[in-house]
């Protein structure tokens, strides 16, 4: 069975809505030098997520309201965050909600639909199917926790590559401080995409690479930021995870820079099925999978970008 | 002959207390510095919740938790800064630490103690100032689960050439406990030596103050 973890950085991925040195010899010499850093320091204490097997995390953003359960709505943000720690680079692989594959809970339909049907468990269970990768975690929120989270961090920072037209806010292109409900209507925007879902699951994974730079950033100024994230992931997202399995992946994410995060949405092609629009996933998308099953992450030149 | 060399053994081993001559020999004479006291003190405590409970509400164990933490880190400075018997000995200190930190520990001595050579390069150590500021991190069930220290510490050493140097140590240790007990599992540690006077008010070895708190 799944190991079910929520790790820091990843809660709020899935809060993206729709996710001395001193003188040893002569004294007179004295010299100041950081000999440690903790992230390293931690990497080294935790074999189990530091080895050269890769890391596989399912990221699922619920769609349900407040007051609703979060794993009984639709999955309307579904990435897979591979994390190779010995190489410190991770990918987020993200799928559109509307993909149109086999349902681990039977028949064939938008994948969204797992949740409800099977919960979070059912997700993980389409998305191993469907991609080859045994995923190691989940974690999963709702809109209300990812509003709540973001606030609780005191924001988020994003940086977008052109102007996003929300729902009752436009956002422009470059860098912007989010509060919570900011960051929920960038994780859920599509309409006013071109290129709608596969443009809204970049936005998400945006979003997550923010957190994740933020995060790495905040904790290097005061190691104090783990326990105030820590706390805003644990109030705002479920899990059956001890705080310790939580912190051992933050410390693993945080040996991980944003610039070593590539992120990638499956391609496809627009289509409908019974009258509903859907989402056909290219033959292509096996070798993403291959490639990211393979060491758990994807490089920019295999995506030709680099 | 002989009555020399046994007259000058008696008075080795007797710190020449009879008025022959003297030979300070660490660790034999009775001038031998005696070990200073020393103790962090508790500068705040901060609760972090994870639960909907307000952080203020558990404040009372987390002070508890960092009087535990606070011990554990006394007997990590005692042993690595100020104990003279104990530096450069790892063993003195290991426990401080959980299973898996330890192997990276051992390999950041000099880091985290006054150095796997502090037994050559110094013959004292006055504790001058250790303050610790707590957080204490709760479960959903309110208890406490990790503590994250931030440690302060300043010392004056002494060198066998009479040589001072200030000993300052900054410190963010992560704990959680281990079979009851708080160990650390991760820490960053800046150490910064400087060469110092001699003390105004003649601290000779052999005269500790009191201790820091």
């Amino acid at each position: 069975m799944i190991r079910k973890v929520l790790a820091l950085v990843l809660a709020l991925s899935a809060w993206v809505g729709g996710t001395v040195v001193g003188s040893i010899g002569a004294a007179p010499t004295a010299s100041s030098v950081p000999l440690l850093k903790m992230g390293r320091a931690h990497a080294e204490f935790a074999p189990a997520l530091d080895g050269s097997e890769p890391i596989f995390i399912l990221v699922l953003g619920s769609d349900s309201r407040p007051g609703t359960p979060v794993e009984r709505g639709l999955a309307d943000s579904i990435h897979i965050l591979g994390i190779n720690p010995a190489k410190h680079r991770g990918t987020l692989l993200g799928f559109p909600r509307d993909s149109y594959v086999p349902l681990s809970t039977g028949g064939t339909n938008k994948i969204n639909a797992a949740m409800p049907q099977g919960g979070p468990e059912a997700m993980v269970a389409t998305v191993e199917n469907l991609t080859g990768i045994e995923l190691d975690y989940w974690a999963l929120t709702g809109f209300g926790g990812l509003t709540q989270a973001v606030e609780q961090i005191g924001g988020l920072t994003i940086n977008l590559p052109t102007q996003l037209v929300g729902y009752d806010t436009t956002f422009p292109a470059g860098k912007q401080r989010l509060a919570g409900r900011d960051a929920l209507q960038v994780a859920r925007t599509r309409k006013s995409l071109t290129n709608g879902d596969f443009g809204r699951s970049e936005n998400q994974q945006r979003l997550m690479i923010a957190a994740l730079g933020q995060f790495r950033f905040e904790f290097a100024k005061d190691p104090n930021r783990l326990f105030v994230w820590l706390g805003a992931g644990l109030r705002n997202v479920e899990t059956t995870l001890s705080i310790g399995e939580l912190s051992e992946l933050a410390f693993t994410a945080m040996q991980v820079k944003t610039t070593n995060v590539t992120n990638v949405v499956v391609p496809g092609t627009v289509g409908s099925a019974g009258g509903i629009s859907i989402v056909n996933i290219s033959s292509s998308a096996s070798q993403l999978y291959a490639d990211l099953k393979a060491d758990g992450y994807i490089l920019p030149k295999a995506l030709g970008q680099g | 002959m002989a009555l020399l060399v046994a007259g000058g053994a008696v008075a080795l081993f007797t710190g020449g207390d009879d008025g022959g001559p003297f030979i300070d020999l660490p660790g034999l004479g009775n001038d031998e510095p005696e070990t200073p006291e020393f103790a962090f003190e508790v500068r705040k405590v901060v609760p972090e919740t994870t639960s909907a409970t307000k952080a203020k509400e558990l404040i009372d164990p987390a002070r508890k938790v960092a009087d535990q933490v606070k011990a554990v880190l006394d007997t990590l400075y005692v042993q690595g800064f100020v104990e003279p018997d104990a530096w450069g000995d790892f063993g003195a200190i290991e426990q401080t630490f959980d299973d898996d930190a330890r192997a990276q520990a051992e390999t950041d001595l000099d880091a985290l103690t006054l150095g796997a050579a502090g037994a050559e390069t110094y013959s004292f150590l006055q504790p001058e100032r250790g303050v610790l500021v707590v957080d204490v991190l709760t479960d959903e069930g309110d208890a406490p689960v990790q503590a994250l220290a931030f440690a302060s510490f300043t010392g004056l050493a002494e060198g066998p050439d009479g040589a001072f140097t200030q000993i300052q140590s900054k410190a963010s240790f992560f704990l959680h406990k281990v079979d009851g007990e708080w160990r650390i599992y991760s820490y960053r540690v800046d150490r910064k030596d400087r060469p110092a006077e001699a003390p105004a008010t003649s601290t000779p070895a052999g005269s500790p103050s009191e201790a820091a708190s």
